[in-house]
């Protein structure tokens, strides 16, 4: 999955217009990212790639980017 | 994972009580706000719970071994193990089955003990039962399984405030030699403890006033540490980890497949995370049976009472039937068995405690 398709997702996921999430933009200054998120977020992990996350892994993320990385491999570019 | 098969063991009758009073989510608007309670409500599939703080679990599962005595005409003296399944015990001793034991009449013969286990404790328990009637000396078992957790939660708290209701279950076991064998299959991981946890109130922590004392935690939610914390992502986490394991692992002991399996009920935990486990599971909607409508997640009782309710086929006929159980513990466990045709009488109501009901009194 590309970047792009990634922030796509997650735009899916805070229920707002894929593109609205660029690269680099703070978790923090999202308020979608809330804790009802974070369990859609574990659910679109396992339904793509069947990774379980700990929440621990996600609340240690400052960013989209940090995201994707730990969904690394799966997720490029 | 550890498994075993035991024979011999059937499950005559099931039986469900709830508190009679109902609790809306609506009073949450003011709380949270409507826009966040819908998507709640959209999210677990709760509308409404069943909750009354003058009745304790004890009382729930008292009603429900009543009405199934009464349909199965079971004398009391035949009787021989009570055990009752919960985290909302009526005292922190005597076991409370002990104290149902007295309120039912059970003969002085008959062993009764608590097990402490939420969630996953319905498919625990009935291991434990058919293990303990196995093994000798135990004919009949009345296994108690039940929660009243929504007196111990905070208002203040969107992690679960919304999500407890309370219920009380009865199910009656009997040796039966030619009956089909069992299927059970459990496992823990205690490094979880914290993930579901009401932190005070035991030796660890007695119980203190300022313990008491709802003050604002993570995301603007309010509780006291007498009150239920549940970490929801990483129940969630743990759930997608285990579950699917846990029914592969049971369908291979059983040698049944998805197709050949009639129903797969769940401990009702949330909808969202009911139907991720079906999709990933590929079970079909049809084969899951969802109570959180109307009671919401009632712990260890969540899957008898979802059979009671759903389930009114198995007064006729047999279902191949997988039951699992996931959570506070952690802790997991399921059971396939050919369940039916059973005594299913209609969830009963129960009234709140009033003067001259049953009513114990503190030592003067």
């Amino acid at each position: 999955m590309s970047k792009i398709e990634f922030l796509a997702h997650l735009d899916e996921i805070m229920e707002q217009e894929p593109g609205t999430l660029k690269s680099g933009e703070a978790l923090k200054d999202l308020p979608k990212w809330d804790s009802m998120t974070v369990v859609q977020f574990i659910a679109f992990a396992d339904e793509e790639f069947n990774l379980a996350l700990p929440s621990s892994k996600l609340l240690s993320c400052k960013t989209v980017d940090d995201l994707a990385e730990l969904l690394n491999p799966h997720v490029t570019g | 994972m550890a498994q075993t098969t035991i024979g011999g063991v059937k499950v005559l009758g099931i039986a469900a009580a709830v508190p009679e009073k109902k609790l809306s989510l609506e009073p949450y608007y003011q709380t949270f706000g409507r826009e966040e309670v819908d998507k709640i409500i959209e999210s677990t599939g709760i509308k409404e719970r069943r909750s009354d703080p003058t009745l304790c679990t004890s009382d729930l599962c008292l009603a429900s071994a009543e009405s199934l005595l009464a349909e199965l005409k079971w004398k009391r003296s035949s009787i021989d193990l009570l055990i009752f399944l919960s985290q909302t015990a009526d005292y922190p001793f005597p076991a409370t089955a002990c104290c149902l034991h007295g309120r039912l009449g059970l003969d002085k013969s008959c062993a009764a003990f608590d097990v402490n286990l939420g969630c996953s404790g319905y498919p625990y328990g009935l291991w434990m039962a058919a293990s303990l009637m196995a093994s000798g000396g135990i004919r009949r078992c009345l296994f108690l399984a039940g929660d009243t957790a929504s007196r111990d939660i905070s208002p203040l708290d969107r992690s679960t405030a919304m999500i407890f209701g309370d219920a009380g279950t009865a199910t009656a076991l009997e040796l039966s030699p030619n009956s089909s064998p069992i299927h059970f299959t459990w496992g823990s991981d205690g490094t979880g403890w914290e993930t579901i946890i009401r932190r005070a109130g035991g030796q660890r922590f007695s119980y203190t006033p300022e313990l008491a004392t709802r003050t604002e935690r993570d995301n603007g939610n309010f509780r006291a540490e007498t009150d239920i914390s549940m970490n929801g992502a990483d129940v969630f986490s743990f759930t997608i980890r285990e579950v699917p394991k846990l029914i592969v692992r049971t369908l291979d002991m059983a040698g049944w497949d998805i197709e050949s399996t009639d129903t797969f009920v769940l401990h009702q935990a949330n909808k969202f995370m009911l139907q991720h486990l079906a999709k990933k599971a590929k079970i079909p909607p049809g084969k899951l049976p969802i109570s959180l409508a109307e009671f919401g997640n009632t712990s260890s009782a969540s899957i008898p009472i979802t059979i009671v309710r759903h389930l009114p086929e198995l007064r006729e006929r047999s279902l191949h039937s997988l039951l699992i159980g996931f959570g506070v513990g952690l802790s997991w466990a399921s059971a396939a068995l050919e369940l039916g045709p059973l005594v299913l009488p209609p969830i009963i109501e129960v009234k709140s405690a009033t003067t001259g009901s049953y009513s114990p009194s503190l030592a003067a």
